[in-house]
């Protein structure tokens, strides 16, 4: 595993984001873009669960669109994170918070996706506090690394 | 007083001190303006959406607003609090950074942007409040305010390369 994270660290990839500020922010920035996408699929979706959005409503009204919003937000923020990665692949990859974020991301996409047709209010309940944590673990990797 | 003299006195507050000096307040507010984007933003986008005709066509859009109000002003209410707190601290260095004009251009674009739908195109809700595609003013508006939180998204982690 370190072998492949040093390999992919002194590829060309990671040596050209690592060597230009300018690059790096631009894929930051989308992939801030992609989180907040992410965040706001994820609230929508399982706010609607929890019948606290439009109770009249099937939960099925809210948390398919805010699943595609999440998968839209997925689909900018994971091929982003994997370059903002790579310069210091090594380090991050030991970093509690960060194997945290990875640990709740891979939970909270199992339980969005994989349970997407169960509309419990229990799974909009665990969806909530799945991609919140996800928020709050990326905050302190990004603030405290 | 110019701008920029403003910019520097703010420096020389308490609450600046607090945002510079003190070992997590720079981060608490960061995480608290980060919570309030995903919040007020992606609940806002939603709001656009439906303006679009793209989801919750089944509902009404005075009633799509009016849920979704309260999430939003609270969103909003926690990123410029913590926003403006954080300017406080880095006024000087903010007053200069381009990506900080563009991030205020644009917050003032999608201002402008609410509140002529506000005074305008919403007038007539009533003639249109159930339609699934509300009128081409009212789409319109919704592709603004989408566009520009776009751009005031990855103008504000633009700052964040570029700033400090």
């Amino acid at each position: 595993m370190d072998a492949a994270l040093a390999w992919y660290q002194s590829s060309a990839v990671a040596s050209a984001v690592g060597n230009s500020p300018t690059i790096t922010a631009v894929i930051s920035a989308c992939h801030a873009l992609g989180f907040t996408f992410v965040m706001g699929g994820a609230l929508f979706s399982n706010l609607g669960k929890l019948g606290v959005l439009f109770p009249s409503r099937p939960a099925r009204d809210m948390s398919v669109p805010g699943s595609r919003l999440i998968a839209l937000g997925l689909a900018i923020s994971l091929p982003t994170g994997v370059l903002l990665f790579g310069p210091r692949a090594t380090v991050a990859a030991h970093n509690t918070f960060f194997e945290l974020k990875m640990l709740l991301l891979l939970t909270a996409a199992a339980v969005q996706f994989g349970l997407l047709r169960r509309e419990s209010r229990a799974i909009g309940a665990a969806g909530l506090a799945l991609w919140l944590g996800l928020a709050a673990s990326a905050c302190a990797f990004i603030l405290l690394e | 007083m110019t701008l920029l003299q403003i910019c520097e006195w703010l420096e020389t507050t308490r609450v600046a001190e607090l945002v510079t000096q003190s070992l997590y307040g720079f981060q608490i507010l960061v995480a608290i303006h980060l919570f309030g984007l995903g919040l007020s933003v992606g609940m806002v986008i939603w709001f656009d959406l439906r303006l679009l005709g793209k989801v919750l066509t089944a509902i009404p859009v005075s009633a799509v607003y009016r849920r979704l109000a309260p999430w939003m002003v609270l969103g909003f209410v926690l990123m410029f609090a913590s926003g403006a707190t954080i300017f406080v601290g880095f006024a000087t260095a903010a007053y200069s950074n381009p990506y900080f004009r563009a991030k205020l251009i644009t917050l003032a674009i999608a201002g402008l942007n609410a509140a002529i739908f506000h005074f305008s195109t919403q007038k007539h809700l009533a003639g249109w409040d159930a339609w699934t595609h509300p009128p081409a003013g009212a789409r319109l508006a919704g592709a603004i305010s989408i566009a520009s939180w776009v751009v005031v998204v990855m103008a504000g982690r633009m700052m964040s390369y570029t700033m400090f």
